[in-house]
């Protein structure tokens, strides 16, 4: 079951960790020297607080990073000797590259594993402003509460994340029945059976992009038919770690991720209706500050000159009434009527399928849904700029039920991809 | 004298009619020829396209990854490019036996030449095909990217990438089939150092300000300030 090629890279630990261990926190990591030793200290604090009386490991999984990363967490093993660092032995430093994290995240799996961890939690080296609390948050359902995977649930603005309220929660809770809020979270914890099927299904094997490895994971545990549940935590901001990646790489990354899950999953997906919701822990947090100013004129913009320009494009995937509807939006100048919530889940349905079906190069496809993200977003935010957050969460939940109600058209076209659609 | 221009009028006739005798059964058995190669052409591409169809050729193929051979294909249909291929092969050799029969003083020279050039030929169509092929790809890649960045001359700008690829596939295989010698390589060595001179002059003169920023941007490792303060995830 262990990959041999990654056990050769395992840097041997000062301390070899006990036989058993009941908590292993592990940290990917790929050039974080600014953050990495943050993340590690109040991880650390964090499991000191948790106190649960149950042994622990703090690995940092890291083979890429050039940026002193490393430096970093060998610094610190002073303060931590019980502190794990796992990479290539010879030290050598590449170059960062899509799905870097995904080999780290399998190591500290693989880890988990060998130590026959109850519970394995997964951090994100970007964080700047996670809480020692998060550790208890979010061990305490799999510990005590005999779940398998705990997902988190951010603060944020009313009108942030776009991607995870207009494209990845609706679909994921139109196509899997479970109302997990935000699996982008990009921290998550793992039962150890769950940790256990992620490495004999070989979950991450395909290292399409580290984007979206986390909804990878809830997906893969819904289906799976694992215990879910989903805690509320406080912000997450994240310190930039190299040149930060355009909107149309983002949404590349994640619904490559997304389409490829339910390219794996049909079986299952074809046969849920509905969707029920997830059991929540902890209490919702209020974000302080004001939410920053956004241009949705310039977002409508967007998806105006894609609509002059793509066509041809878009052709390959959307029907004629669709292409025919975008274009009569596309003569407002104003985002007034907006995309429709029953236009933009076919959309999204339509580009699943064209992924499906391989209906161009697979980066095009993703790339050149930008602007009918844009177009949808401007809409969104036009409708919700003034609204209070607990509206917007509303609008979100409305979102969803025009997904579900329209499920019944993605699964014909899957089925049937070759039939008349006008 | 009356005699004398009746023998030139029949020599003449007669010389006329020789020449039309010899002339004629090349004509029919050239026309024979491309008529019956353009019918077996028909019947074979038929024949091949009933077969492929019967195969569900162009969705194996599309399971199998031959995604850009469909896409350079006519109607996205690779059957048809395939049958349209064996067709239009079946006539050419029938063209080139009508003219074999047509003249035989021409033909057997154009034969041996055809059967030698035959190598470089499908050298020079591979250059075109993958050309073709690069010019797409590069085409939309360019045209999706410049709508995401906002460029509101995306269009222009991916014709541009277009063309450029498809006349530099051009040139290269018509060089390599030794047509037009220097002409094509000088015609195109000016329209390339055209289009490098007058983008260079057009970021030189028009833009020199944003490029400085930018490079001053790259120099000193700041991020590219964003006007979009929206978390997207």
């Amino acid at each position: 079951m262990q990959d041999p090629d990654l056990t050769e890279r395992i840097v041997p630990a000062t301390h070899a960790p006990p036989a058993t261990t009941a908590i292993v926190v592990g940290v990917p990591s790929c050039n974080h020297a600014g953050t990495v030793a943050l993340v590690l200290r109040t991880a650390q604090a964090g499991l000191g607080e948790f106190g649960s009386g149950q042994s622990s490991l703090l690995v940092s999984a890291d083979s890429h990073s050039s940026d002193g990363t490393r430096e970093q967490v060998r610094g610190l093993r002073g303060e931590n000797p019980l502190l794990r660092e796992m990479g290539p032995a010879d030290g050598a430093a590449g170059g960062a590259s899509p799905g870097v994290e995904i080999r780290e995240l399998r190591m500290i799996l693989e880890l988990a594993l060998q130590v026959r961890a109850r519970a394995c939690l997964v951090l994100d080296a970007s964080l700047t402003s996670m809480g020692a609390g998060w550790v208890a948050q979010l061990l305490r359902p799999i510990l005590d509460d005999q779940f398998d995977i705990v997902a988190p649930c951010f603060a944020r603005h009313k009108l942030d994340g776009g991607i995870s309220n207009g494209i990845v929660y609706p679909l994921t809770r139109a196509l899997y029945g479970k109302r997990v809020r935000q699996s982008l979270g990009s921290v998550f914890a793992l039962s150890g059976r769950l940790v256990e099927r992620f490495l004999a299904r070989r979950v991450w094997d395909i290292e399409v992009s580290a984007l979206g490895t986390d909804a990878r994971a809830v997906t893969e545990a819904i289906c799976g038919e694992y215990a879910v549940c989903q805690v509320f935590l406080g912000p997450a901001e994240h310190a930039a770690s190299g040149p930060s990646l355009d909107l149309s790489s983002i949404l590349a990354g994640v619904l490559g991720s997304v389409f490829d899950e339910m390219n794996r999953n049909v079986a299952f997906w074809q046969k849920v209706r509905g969707s029920e919701p997830v059991r929540w822990f902890g209490t919702p947090v209020e974000i302080g500050g004001s939410a920053p100013p956004v241009d949705a004129h310039k977002m409508w913009e967007s998806f105006r000159l894609g609509c002059r320009t793509l066509q041809d494009v878009w052709a390959a995937v959307l029907p004629p009434a669709t292409l025919l509807a975008l274009k009569y939006l596309a003569r407002d100048d104003s985002a007034g009527a907006g995309l429709a919530d029953d236009l933009w889940a076919r959309i999204v349905y339509d580009f699943a399928l064209g992924y499906r079906l391989h209906v161009m190069n697979r980066g095009h496809l993703l790339r050149a849904l930008t602007p009918l993200y844009l177009g949808w977003l401007a809409s969104f935010v036009r409708e919700m700029g003034a609204a209070p957050a607990q509206d917007v969460e509303r609008r979100v939940q409305q979102l969803s039920m025009v997904y579900e109600a329209q499920k019944p058209y993605l699964i014909s076209r899957w089925r049937w991809p070759d039939r008349f659609n006008p | 004298m009356w005699d004398q221009i009746k023998d030139a009028l029949y020599g003449a006739t007669h010389r006329v009619l020789v020449g039309v005798a010899n002339f004629l059964p090349g004509l029919l058995a050239l026309v024979l020829a491309v008529l019956l190669s353009s019918l077996l052409g028909w019947l074979l591409g038929a024949l091949l396209g009933f077969i492929l169809r019967a195969l569900d050729f162009d969705k194996r193929l599309q399971k199998w990854g031959g995604v850009a051979l469909a896409e350079w294909s006519p109607k996205n249909s690779p059957t048809l490019l395939l049958r349209k291929a064996v067709a239009w092969t079946v006539v050419v050799l029938g063209w080139l036996v009508g003219l074999t029969a047509f003249g035989a003083g021409v033909t057997p020279q154009l034969i041996p030449h055809v059967v030698e050039s035959l190598p470089n030929l499908g050298t020079a169509i591979i250059v075109v095909l993958l050309g073709v092929l690069l010019a797409r790809f590069l085409c939309r890649a360019v045209l999706i990217s410049a709508v995401n960045m906002q460029i509101q001359s995306a269009r222009l700008l991916s014709l541009a990438v277009k063309w450029l690829v498809l006349v530099f596939a051009a040139a290269m295989a018509l060089d390599h089939l030794r047509v037009g010698g220097d002409i094509v390589r000088l015609g195109f060595a000016i329209l390339f150092g055209g289009i490098v001179l007058s983008l260079a002059l057009a970021i030189g003169l028009g833009s020199k300000e944003i490029v400085s920023r930018s490079w001053e941007r790259q120099t000193q490792s700041k991020p590219e300030p964003s006007d979009d303060a929206l978390k997207h995830l």
